[in-house]
């Protein structure tokens, strides 16, 4: 524990100068507004974002943009209790409870559970990343070339595995999003790579024009189709804090929210929102009276609102110390990492401690400013829920185009970025999976990289030293179940119906 | 099921022709792979799930019809957004820009056109002062003489 609390205090210390805490207080400010506003979730807001980081200091961009993530997970819940709608994914489940408990008067207790929740989902999660990070960050360390390529085929399974209801859809973004990741020039050989002869797809698409194309235009698009109506929004709410019973019916969901979120979260493709899925069903079984879930049962709002806070922080740990993101927005915080200078991976600690520990401190500040926020602010959110998207929509389009001009002050950056946004309308409407997309993007480089550099120091370059290593034979072998656990299921389900 | 055969379809498609110019870019061989060879195998496994897809459809995936689609101005944002990357250098970030967002605002989302002109203008100015002259973006100039980013 004293190798652990000398570098958290430096943390702090670093965290705390005004710089980075101006930083970290915009972070979570934009981010509660972005979870807030339908429309615009944190994946297209980091990306926007990412460029006016350039400027900033490499620790300051990084809480900034971790800021944004985590507060739009606080700021998610008020738009699904106050409006039926939710801010950003993980917000979904919250609706089914938090909506009923709203139209019963209760908004208030609801909105202040999903704070407390929050508060003790984050503030447990950044507690783990210090615990565990150590510890991963030193085993990591003794990995090569066989073994890195391992852990990403398993982190590429498991995203496409968890990413949404069909395994074959998800992991057919991810190819896509691997070979996506391979236009460019070859690193090694030199040799143009599917550029179409252009000078701007030699340094391969960028993950910003991508990432705010699918996610900020492609949901714009999806939403100028689909809507019917303005929403109403319900007048803001008193008596926030949670009664005495509220809290007994609480504290359960809570606990088991904060280890479900942390133990997704580590996962690759553990998004906060499966997180918050997952603990909605758990809460919903393990229930006394499980009928009340779905007609406002507090138990439905804090387990997934702790849970997908938790699985927020849980997903630095993979990022901080393997370099793997786990969903698309740490795979954006893992792209602002390298724009700055810093590797993510088992040496950060090691040769970055000052940017490790100063995050880690700065989300457990930003966890306190966000409770902080969150209650007394609430009348100025509902506000802002009152602006109409119709008004919003065009605004958003404006800035994502800007941001994607400023990146390199380039007309084909926002060209690349409309095509994109179409190519997200199209994932969005026929119900596939843009994440696993961009995570591959992100990952594709690193593991050709990987399995380049193992073929070429095997004996006779022979996929055989991918399983003859115990690591790297593992995680492939874990992998390869994962990808045929469709067809075991299939058969056992088969064989089930036919023994009647 | 029908998303499901035609995206299937699509990619067997797709990674043949991929999986073709990847093998025109040099294989090399195992022990040292050449720059065809990673996007070679990636190819071939876009294939195999589009296969996975048209064999193996799910029925309970359908995609979510609305039940008044507005293709109208569906259609009317795309072609702005794609009109905007050709007129923002001619005309420039300001004029480009202002024209976006009054075509969003007006017709797209069918708000009163003074409002959206109001808006329109607002909206253009103000992220100029912020970007062009504060932040420094080299913004186009096109038809209007204020240089940005200077």
């Amino acid at each position: 524990m004293p190798g652990i609390f000398e570098p958290l205090l430096n943390g702090f210390a670093i965290a705390m100068t005004p710089g980075n805490f101006l930083a970290g207080f915009l972070g979570v400010l934009i981010g509660t507004v972005i979870g807030i506003l339908p429309g615009l979730g944190p994946t297209a807001s980091i990306a926007l974002l990412l460029p006016a980081t350039i400027g900033m200091s490499p620790l300051s961009g990084i809480i900034m943009l971790a800021g944004i993530y985590y507060g739009a997970m606080y700021g998610g819940s008020t738009t699904s209790i106050l409006v039926n709608i939710p801010g950003e994914a993980a917000s979904v489940v919250t609706c089914i409870d938090g909506y009923q408990m709203a139209k019963q008067g209760r908004a208030g207790p609801a909105l202040g559970i999903s704070a407390f929740g929050s508060f003790i989902g984050g503030t447990f999660g950044v507690a783990a990343i210090m615990l565990i990070s150590p510890l991963l960050a030193e085993a990591a360390l003794k990995f090569g070339p066989p073994e890195r390529f391992g852990l990403f085929f398993f982190a590429f399974t498991l995203i496409g595995y968890l990413a949404g209801k069909s395994m074959a859809r998800g992991l057919l973004m991810g190819v896509l999003g691997l070979f996506l990741g391979a236009i460019g020039t070859d690193d090694i050989h030199g040799v143009d790579r599917f550029t179409l002869g252009t000078l701007y797809l030699r340094d391969g698409i960028g993950l910003v024009p991508l990432a705010m194309g699918l996610f900020g235009l492609g949901e714009i698009l999806y939403n100028i189709e689909q809507r019917e109506k303005e929403v109403s929004v319900m007048a803001t709410p008193k008596d926030l804090l949670p009664t005495r019973k509220d809290w007994r019916k609480s504290a359960w969901p809570i606990g088991r929210g904060t280890l479900l979120g942390l133990v997704i979260g580590i996962l690759p493709g553990g998004m906060p929102a499966v997180s918050s899925l997952i603990s909605y069903a758990v809460e919903k079984r393990v229930a006394k009276n499980p009928e009340e879930f779905g007609k406002g049962a507090i138990e439905g709002v804090a387990g997934p609102e702790t849970a997908n806070n938790a699985a927020t922080a849980g997903g630095f740990v993979p990022l901080l110390t393997l370099g793997i993101p786990t969903n698309s927005v740490l795979a954006l915080l893992l792209a602002a990492l390298m724009l700055h200078g810093v590797t993510p991976g088992p040496l950060l600690l090691f040769k970055y401690p000052e940017v490790f520990w100063g995050v880690i401190a700065s989300m457990y500040i930003g966890n306190i400013i966000l409770l902080i926020l969150n209650l007394p602010l609430i009348g100025l959110f509902v506000q802002i829920l009152k602006v109409p998207y119709s008004l919003l929509s065009p605004l958003i389009i404006m800035f994502v185009l800007l941001g994607a001009y400023a990146l390199n002050n380039s007309v084909t950056d926002v060209l690349v970025t409309v095509l994109f946004g179409l190519l997200g309308y199209i994932i969005k409407r026929y119900h596939f999976e843009p994440a696993p997309l961009v995570l591959a993007f992100v990952l594709g480089p690193m593991m050709e990289t990987s399995f380049r550099q193992s073929l070429i120091m095997s004996p006779a370059g022979s996929i055989a030293i991918f399983f003859s290593r115990p690591i790297s034979g593992t995680l492939l072998a874990i992998a390869i179940l994962v990808l045929f656990l469709p067809l075991i299921r299939r058969r056992l389900k088969a064989n089930f119906q036919t023994a009647g | 099921m029908f998303v499901d055969r035609i995206a299937g379809i699509g990619a067997i498609a797709g990674g043949i022709v991929l999986a073709f110019f990847s093998w025109k870019l040099d294989w090399g061989n195992w022990k040292m792979p050449g720059p065809g060879a990673w996007p070679f195998l990636l190819a071939m496994i876009i294939s195999l799930i589009g296969g996975w897809l048209v064999f193996y459809p799910q029925p309970s995936i359908r995609p979510s019809y609305p039940p008044h689609p507005r293709w109208g101005k569906w259609a009317m944002a795309l072609g702005t957004l794609f009109g905007y990357v050709f007129i923002l250098q001619p005309l420039g970030y300001l004029v480009a820009t202002l024209l976006l967002l009054f075509v969003q605002l007006h017709w797209v989302e069918d708000r009163q056109w003074k409002g959206s002109l109001f808006t329109a203008v607002l909206g253009a100015m103000i992220s100029f002062l912020v970007f062009g002259l504060w932040l420094k973006v080299m913004l186009p100039p096109g038809i209007i003489p204020i240089r940005a980013g200077s």
